[in-house]
């Protein structure tokens, strides 16, 4: 998001700029044919200005290049839901309790030394050490994790399937090497040693360049000999101007209007595959009035004109989302369709009034709604300053709400502010990310579970909201304690019913993955119809997605 | 010398309401840090919930009371530890200032510098040939450049200059292979880096030293004391430097010696619009992240700075103005 905010300011200069720059496009015609390959060149990682060196995969300031060098148990695409074994070759569920990965032979790390068991159950028992590296809270639900032969075995003190996401994306460190480490929270892992199909050749404080590992246990896969990773501009302006120029192999940056300033310069070889993560909500707060009445929040998504929010505010970026809040197209055979046909949520200003008018609400003689205590229903909708699409959107919210009758006021406080809002429950209306994950599951139990909200005042881990029923609350457990995936199948649906007659919150949008890139010098990439991966360029999806990279022949 | 003592205890008072405020602002701010990093990262991967749990451990947030924190506070800055950056975690404030300062000195400093002798000296000859087509042409070009907004400016070089014709990088602060360190490649690659900056920021500040230097000169020369020194037939260019000059660059002296105190701070506008490495940029990131102890750190020295730079201007002002030394201390 930071880059939008740096966008906001410098939009209309630089789309002049970019417009009268249409003439300088040189460099690039001449190279296929001589057989020599331009090296690689990621512009994903944000210098601050410059890099710190720090590769501890477990920091939240690492450099990106981590995700080269060290790996996980199993690849799980958060997208489509596929599986892919990594450094483990199966797992099974015994029991809801306990889970067992038996991991690969033949492994090894780049210093030589041989990759086992062992250094599965060293990462985890660090994490339990040290809870500050455990930011998936793993600990929070298991009980011990034990080598036995060539398998791992994980045991939980209380049942959470769905919990093997995070182990599976646990990246797996060298206990040879992490063992010795006094206080792994601020390693900074100067010499990273990992099972990863990159080794770093150089690093200098704006630039670092990976080279192939040799010795890397899929080698034949990997196609792309060197990776550069320049320090990505904290100006908009540059990193619009680099990606114009075509200085990028590929990029995940955010551009206003990325035909204009990249598509258009060269329409056979640049593409875009901004890859749909999870929903956006519209996030109402429960407790107030009027959110606290079901049939209102159904006038609401009626109300809200998701597709001009979509076309609009985002740029037609980010596709409408599903009132059940699962991620179409990927969770498609989650989805009830008798359900969402009887429910049929779309933008209808008509049924809204209806709803409100079957309320009881009437509107007085300047047009304003009234709520039940007679006066008029106002509220505020807040969005972190900076975030330019979202203002945008709250704008066209109001709008919708103005039709009604309803007078929304719109704030953008600072980002902290908004979060800490969110959390403590003072506000009314909002916009907040979804969880970005194949299981809806995820997605449900951030949004609905009782244990992640918090009465007013106190701090809520997810469920901002604030929405709380037992009923759910039973479905999240006994999905949690579910190894069938008819009966997790059930229990998503049950889910959907909820979202759709009690409309705790409003699915707005898929935010988008940012990602451009130009296939004159390498092929393989994602795309839309062959989605393999989400191309984020973190962990684990970096070492997947260069496991299908390669030159052009 | 009485003045110079009530100076300096006047200093002691400043630094030390002044570093109070340091230690409160930030506590009083809304929000936390461990939710902006948490915000941070939910845009940009999978976080669960514990996440957050997990972040403040890593900070070492606790709750102490506020006397407690700030009796701390005083202990660490004597010891010159201002604590880990939590938006450079796990590096310590101290290396993140160490990292970007030397940029900053250099390039704001050395344009500082340059553009008050430059602008001065343009401004004493723009007013002492006042009428003339120096004064003309130089006092309304700077009007103008003065005037433009920096950023403005500042991307239609990057765009000229940085991506039409590549004459000079668009952004960085040197070339993106090498490594900080003294040799002459990397010292000539930071030089070729620092033009463009270098250049806008003089642009953009000239006009402000070169006008309120011709305006106090004028004044000046029609005192008294000039025409009689002009009567009795001293030399033009003893009039000018000795006699007019020399008072009308008081007020100069004072907004100098100030911005010398604010270069470690940095020019903000500047070192985003460029991605220079240094304090500017430091301090942005500090502010956006809610990095406490680095926003701390990077104020306590812009503030000692100051104030030392005030001090300083003072001082000088005893030596260059008797009527500061006679009148008891009312400059």
């Amino acid at each position: 998001m930071e880059k939008r905010r740096i966008a906001l300011m410098a939009v209309p200069v630089i789309g002049a700029m970019v417009l009268s720059a249409c003439g300088s496009q040189t460099t690039s015609n001449n190279t296929t044919s001589s057989g020599k390959v331009p090296p690689m060149v990621l512009s994903v990682d944000p210098g601050n200005p410059l890099y710190s060196k720090n590769w501890n995969p477990f920091s939240p300031n690492a450099l990106w290049g981590q995700a080269w060098i060290y790996e996980t148990l199993y690849y799980n695409d958060a997208m489509n839901g596929h599986q892919t074994p990594w450094l483990a070759t199966s797992y099974k569920w015994n029991s809801p309790l306990q889970l067992t990965f038996t991991i690969r032979k033949g492994v090894k790390w780049s210093n030589g030394t041989a990759f086992t068991p062992n250094d599965v159950v060293f990462t985890f028992n660090m994490l339990k050490k040290f809870p500050a590296l455990d930011t998936n809270g793993v600990w929070t639900v298991l009980k011990s994790v034990t080598a036995q032969g060539d398998n791992v075995v994980f045991d939980f003190k209380t049942a959470d399937v769905p919990a093997y996401t995070y182990i599976a994306g646990t990246p797996i460190v060298p206990a040879s090497i992490w063992s010795k480490v006094k206080n792994p929270v601020t390693w900074t892992d100067p010499n990273p040693v990992g099972t990863g199909a990159y080794l770093v050749k150089s690093y200098t404080p704006q630039e670092f360049i990976l080279v192939k590992n040799p010795h890397y246990w899929q080698a034949s896969k990997v196609k792309v000999q060197e990776v550069e990773f320049p320090a990505v501009s904290q100006s908009a302006n540059t990193v619009w101007l680099n990606l114009s120029e075509g200085k990028y192999t590929a990029a995940n940056a955010f551009a206003p209007n990325i035909y204009k300033t990249y598509l258009n310069k060269d329409p056979k070889y640049r593409h875009i595959w901004f890859a749909p993560s999870g929903a956006s909500n519209l996030t109402m707060n429960l407790t107030k009035y009027p959110f606290t009445s079901q049939t209102f929040r159904q006038a609401m998504a009626y109300a809200v004109n998701k597709p001009e929010v979509s076309k609009k505010g985002e740029y037609g970026y980010s596709p409408v989302a599903s009132q059940t809040g699962l991620t179409l197209p990927a969770n498609q055979s989650y989805l009830d369709q008798s359900l969402v046909k009887q429910y049929n949520y779309h933008y209808d200003p008509a049924k809204a009034a209806q709803l409100l008018k079957s309320m009881g609400l009437k509107k007085n003689s300047k047009g304003q709604l009234l709520g039940s205590n007679g006066q008029p229903i106002t509220f505020t909708m807040i969005v972190p300053t900076g975030f330019s699409d979202w203002i945008e959107d709250a704008a066209i919210i109001q709008g919708d709400m103005k039709a009604l009758g309803i007078t929304m006021n719109v704030q953008t406080p600072s980002v902290s502010t908004w979060v800490s809002d969110m959390e403590t429950g003072n506000y009314d209306l909002t916009l907040n990310f979804g969880l970005n994950q194949y299981n809806p599951y995820f997605y449900y139990e951030s949004n609905l579970a009782t244990s992640n909200t918090a009465p007013i005042g106190k701090n809520a881990t997810s469920n901002y909201e604030r929405y709380s029923n037992p009923q759910v609350d039973a479905l999240l457990k006994k999905y949690a304690a579910s190894t069938s995936l008819t009966q997790q199948k059930q229990i998503i649906d049950e889910l959907q019913k909820v979202m759709l007659t009690q409309v705790p919150v409003i699915p707005m949008f898929y935010a988008s993955n940012w990602n451009e890139y130009d296939n004159r010098y390498y092929t393989g990439w994602p795309t839309a119809q062959n989605p393999y991966v989400t191309p984020t360029y973190n962990t684990p999806d970096a070492e997947m997605e260069f496991t299908h990279l390669a030159p052009r022949k | 010398m009485r003045y110079l003592v009530r100076r300096g205890i006047m200093l002691l008072l400043t630094l030390w309401s002044a570093i109070t405020l340091n230690f409160l602002l930030p506590r009083l701010m809304p929000g936390n840090p461990a939710e902006v990093m948490l915000a941070k990262f939910k845009g940009k991967g999978n976080m669960s919930p514990q996440a957050i749990h997990a972040i403040k451990v890593m900070l070492g947030l606790n709750n102490e009371s506020l006397w407690q924190q700030y009796l701390q506070y005083w202990h660490e800055i004597f010891h010159w530890n201002f604590g880990v950056s939590y938006t450079y975690f796990p590096f310590s404030v101290t290396h993140e200032i160490a990292q970007a300062l030397p940029w900053t000195l250099v390039l704001i400093g050395v344009t500082t510098v340059m553009s008050f002798v430059i602008g001065t000296g343009l401004g004493i000859a723009a007013a002492w040939k006042r009428g003339s087509l120096l004064d003309s042409s130089v006092t309304s070009i700077f009007t103008f450049t003065s005037s433009f907004p920096y950023f403005w400016f500042a991307l239609i070089c990057i765009f000229l200059l940085g991506f039409e014709t590549t004459v000079f990088p668009n952004s960085g602060g040197f070339a993106a292979t090498m490594n900080p360190g003294f040799n002459m490649a990397f010292i000539g690659s930071a030089v070729y880096h620092s033009i463009l900056p270098a250049f806008t920021i003089l642009v953009s500040s000239l006009g402000g030293w070169q006008l309120q230097m011709r305006n106090n000169m004028i004044a000046a020369l029609n005192e008294d004391y000039v025409v009689l020194a002009r009567a009795k037939g001293l030399p033009e260019r003893t009039l000018a430097i000795l006699y007019a000059a020399r008072n009308a660059i008081l007020p100069n002296m004072t907004s100098f010696a100030m911005s010398l105190g604010f270069v470690v701070s940095g020019a903000i506008l500047v070192e985003l619009v460029f991605s220079y490495p240094g304090m500017g940029n430091l301090l942005y990131s500090a502010v956006s992240n809610e990095d406490f102890p680095l926003m701390q750190g990077i104020f306590l020295m812009i503030v000692v700075c100051v104030v030392l730079a005030n001090f300083a201007a003072d001082v000088i002002n005893v030596f260059l103005d008797p009527r500061v030394r006679r009148g008891g201390g009312e400059a």
